[in-house]
């Protein structure tokens, strides 16, 4: 049983040791640049990334529904979106048994992420910020899934987790479902995978001894000179390319689901369920769609319907959710590993934009959902504490509302919590100065 | 100082980056004759409103008469096949790669906020026009075109509230950047209100000017004052940005970053790097003129000697790639293979990702988006196996009329010894099977990626 990372490696050359191979002609042959599953993977913790984009509206999330000592958070939430604030008796109580009333309410299309609040699954972080806030969606992006507010972002904070871990060329830790790797999962020396979905992903031509004689010379590409580092790069990917669809030809596919995201998490699922090393996943929901300067109300709620049934169906079976069609429950094991977070570029103004807009402009701090494994689970070394956590962020009074959310919590402090508690993996540069938030895993 | 002339790679790296690839009789034509004769084939050309209208333009004129919110699916795969049309059969291929370059910076697509198929086509004609222009007027024009006022919320920016859409993107993505971000959020706030009040008109297709729904009052922009000018005062901003230093830069870098490579700066203002600086200054020098700018970029030494040691090289986009391939094969780009794989690389007309625009450099490198280049040459082969494609293709192992035929002035060693190999691993088989393996290696090769 192969039991080396190097085994791991998706691309030829992985299976031999060696970075460039003799003419491959010669050694061509099914199963060349294949993927061994490593049982030995199974025992990591999983994180899943999903990035809500174009600024998730967080008052919209989680929502005042009344006001609080010395904090007026539902008199001005309603006096400052006249059209746009829900009524209190709409959205669904957060109120855990023993939790002290915070006056907050979850958006009533998310009731699958509700009832796993209620079930002790879910922590969510409030006013989850970085400091002097960009407004920008792609400065902000950039820094959100850098975790580098001080600088001009140079990798990922998975990447660079990627890069402690001491991945492979081609090795298929990080994961990045779409066409695009995002900066998440980009380190200095190492990178995630992309990859769109598993029946994309193979060659039209087949895989016939006649086809196979064709991916094994595109897969020579990857032994481009490193002088020309654009033409080596695309190369690489050619080989990584081969390995990937000789990887994944035998992979079962989720069933066609007209809801993107669920059809994507359940990919990352299969994926992670193979034992292939499949650790950090990062999905985008939403392209740009979160972006609601208008009409917001509507966009929102149809794009929370389908976070909700996407993360039902990923933990089908462990929630007592509804069964998709031709999707069977998570294995116990993975759903007592992996933990979902979802973030986004930033949060939107307090107040809503006038005239027939119905929405609001680029803001600042928002909430942060973590679901985690079902309460009980003994098998990892720390657990998620679920409930609130943080301060919510001040909103003023109706009188003076404040401009926006400021932030409560340093997202560095958040990923730092995972880095260290989840992962087993701190990042160096934020030790001292960015501390996990406290008790968030225990 | 006698001119340059161009060598075979000259052209093959000009016409690959500019001109959606240089054909067989281009690079016979072009090559060993002063190179600046070649740019100036490329970029002086009649201006669109100077010259017989193009045989398509007839065509454009019916879908730009289309709904202007219209979203039908058909309609919108006709306008976007029409394009790619245009790019391939073209007399003046850098004019509508402008235009696709253009499309990237002021990244516009279909949605159901009303930026409909009828939009995006009159928004298409006016970054054509404008594409070798003056970047004044395509700002201005930009600001007031109809698809890019709902796109951005302009149509909806009250003045009682301004919507900051549009004000933020016209600095950020469109104007001046951020490397370094010269403007505020109070600048942001103050651009909304000026920009307060502009909608479209549904009858006749033109934006028009609502002063009940325009902020009145002062504005105070970039240090600039703006007061009480109504329907001018769009103009002000458009000027109070391109009045700023970093401005033409960053043109100059977006003009960079898309034909020659990704430049090495994070601060324009302190290290512009001596491509864009040159580019910057002729920007200056001719108020904006962009056939000057092209010119500039194309004629410099770094643009003619990438440095390939240091990564100076630029990856095509798909749209580049299919467009460069329908051309080579002699296939129509109207057939509907051409948007499908398209869609499998990751970028149709009228459909950017967002108002970033799309992807560049590594990330068209994908395993995603390789697997789409390599099936785009398999299925091309069935094409021409079935007789949609006529043109003859070269007997497989004459790589050197393969390398004609694709406007490659040369294969690497490695992908010719890739080629080889493929060859000699499959020695005797059909001569299909074999020229279905060297087309779809050609394709997907590092040589034809990244120019």
């Amino acid at each position: 049983m192969p039991t080396t990372r190097r085994e791991f490696i998706v691309g030829l050359g992985a299976l031999t040791g060696v970075r460039m191979l003799a003419p491959i002609v010669v050694r061509a042959g099914a199963g060349l640049g294949e993927a061994m599953a490593d049982p030995a993977t199974a025992k990591r913790n999983r994180l899943i990334v999903i990035f809500l984009q174009g600024g998730n509206d967080g008052l919209n999330t989680v929502i005042p529904i009344g006001d609080v000592r010395g904090a007026p958070r539902y008199s001005v939430y309603r006096t400052v979106r006249p059209t746009i604030a829900y009524k209190p008796n709409v959205p669904l109580r957060l109120d855990r048994p023993g939790d002290a009333d915070q006056h907050l309410g979850l958006n009533a299309k998310l009731p699958n992420l509700h009832k796993m609040y209620q079930q002790n699954r879910v922590a969510i972080v409030q006013g989850v910020d970085y400091p002097n806030h960009s407004y920008s969606h792609f400065t902000s992006t950039d820094i959100w899934q850098s975790g580098q507010p001080e600088k001009t972002p140079d990798s990922g904070w998975l990447g660079r987790h990627l890069d402690r871990a001491g991945i492979g060329e081609g090795e298929l830790r990080g994961l990045g479902l779409g066409t695009e790797l995002p900066l998440a999962l980009r380190g200095w020396q190492s990178r995630g995978v992309e990859l769109e979905n598993i029946p994309n992903t193979h060659f039209l031509d087949g895989t016939d001894k006649v086809s196979e004689a064709r991916h094994n010379a595109v897969s020579r590409y990857g032994h481009h000179p490193l002088q020309e580092p654009l033409r080596h790069f695309a190369g690489k990917q050619a080989e990584i390319t081969v390995g990937l669809v000789r990887t994944l030809q035998h992979m079962k596919a989720p069933p066609t689901l007209t809801n993107q995201l669920a059809y994507t998490l359940l990919t990352a699922r299969s994926m992670m369920e193979q034992d292939f090393g499949v650790e950090c996943v990062f999905v985008n929901h939403g392209y740009g769609s979160y972006d609601t300067h208008t009409t917001q109300v509507g966009a929102q709620e149809a794009l929370f319907t389908e976070l909700d049934q996407a993360i039902e169906a990923f933990y089908y079976g462990t929630m007592g959710g509804q069964p998709v069609a031709g999707v069977g429950p998570v294995s116990r094991s993975l759903a007592e590993r992996t933990i979902i977070i979802t973030t986004s570029e930033f949060g939107r103004r307090i107040g809503e934009n006038g005239g027939s807009a119905n929405g609001t402009d680029h803001g600042a701090a928002g909430p942060l959902f973590m679901i985690g494994p079902p309460a009980g689970s003994r098998v990892t070394k720390y657990k998620l504490v679920p409930g609130l956590h943080g301060d919510h962020p001040k909103m003023g009074t109706p009188m003076a509302p404040a401009d926006n959310l400021t932030m409560t919590t340093d997202v560095r402090s958040v990923y730092q919590s995972v880095l260290q508690d989840w992962l087993g993996n701190p990042d160096p540069t934020y030790e001292r100065k960015h501390e996990p938030v406290a008790g968030l895993f225990k | 100082m006698g001119a340059v002339k161009a060598s075979r790679a000259d052209v093959a790296r000009l016409f690959g980056r500019a001109a959606f690839g240089a054909t067989a009789a281009d690079l016979d034509k072009w090559t060993g004759q002063p190179y600046a004769e070649v740019v100036s084939y490329l970029v002086d050309i009649p201006s669109p409103s100077n010259r017989a209208p193009a045989i398509d333009d007839s065509q454009r004129l019916l879908f730009d008469k289309f709904d202007i919110g219209g979203l039908d699916t058909g309609t919108l795969q006709q306008a976007q096949s029409w394009w790619l049309e245009r790019m391939r059969t073209t007399a003046y291929p850098l004019e509508e790669r402008m235009t696709l370059f253009w499309h990237d910076h002021f990244a516009t697509g279909i949605n159901e906020k009303g930026t409909g198929v009828g939009a995006m086509v009159a928004q298409n004609q006016t970054l054509r026009q404008n594409s070798l222009g003056n970047f004044r007027t395509l700002c201005n024009e930009i600001t007031l075109d109809p698809a890019m006022l709902f796109w951005l919320d302009g149509a909806l920016n009250s003045g009682f509230a301004p919507n900051e859409n549009y004000a933020r993107e016209f600095f950020e993505l469109f104007t001046l950047g951020t490397m370094p971000q010269i403007y505020t959020e109070h600048d942001i706030r103050q651009s909304a209100r000026a920009l307060s009040g502009w909608t479209c008109d549904p009858y006749t297709r033109l934006a028009r000017f609502d002063s009940g729904n325009h902020a009145a009052g002062k504005k105070v922009v970039l240090h600039h004052t703006i007061t009480d000018q109504g329907d001018k005062e769009y103009l002000e901003i458009v000027n109070v940005a391109l009045g700023q230093p970093v401005s033409p830069l960053f043109i100059a870098y977006k003009l960079v970053l898309n034909f020659a490579y990704a430049p090495e700066t994070t601060n324009l203002m302190k290290s512009p790097g001596l491509l864009i600086g040159r580019i910057a200054r002729t920007l200056r020098r001719t108020n904006w003129n962009l056939r000057e700018a092209v010119r500039t970029m194309l004629l410099a030494d770094e643009f003619r000697h990438a440095d390939e040691s240091r990564g100076r090289q630029v990856v095509r986009q798909p749209i580049e790639l299919v467009v460069n391939a329908c051309k080579a094969l002699g296939m129509s780009a109207m057939d509907a293979n051409a948007l499908t794989m398209l869609q499998r690389m990751g970028q149709v007309p009228f459909k950017p990702p967002n108002v970033g625009g799309w992807p560049f450099g590594r990330d068209w490198l994908s395993p995603a988006t390789f697997l789409a280049r390599y099936d785009w040459g398999i299925l091309a082969y069935q094409l021409y196996n079935n007789g949609t494609i006529k043109d003859p293709l070269p007997a497989s192992g004459d790589l050197k009329a393969w390398k004609a035929k694709f406007g490659l002035a040369a294969f690497t060693k490695n992908t010719e010894a890739a080629i080889q190999s493929y060859l000699h691993s499959r020695k005797g088989a059909p001569e299909a099977e074999l020229q279905t393996g060297v087309l779809a290696m050609i394709v997907s090769s590092p040589d034809w990626m990244v120019m």
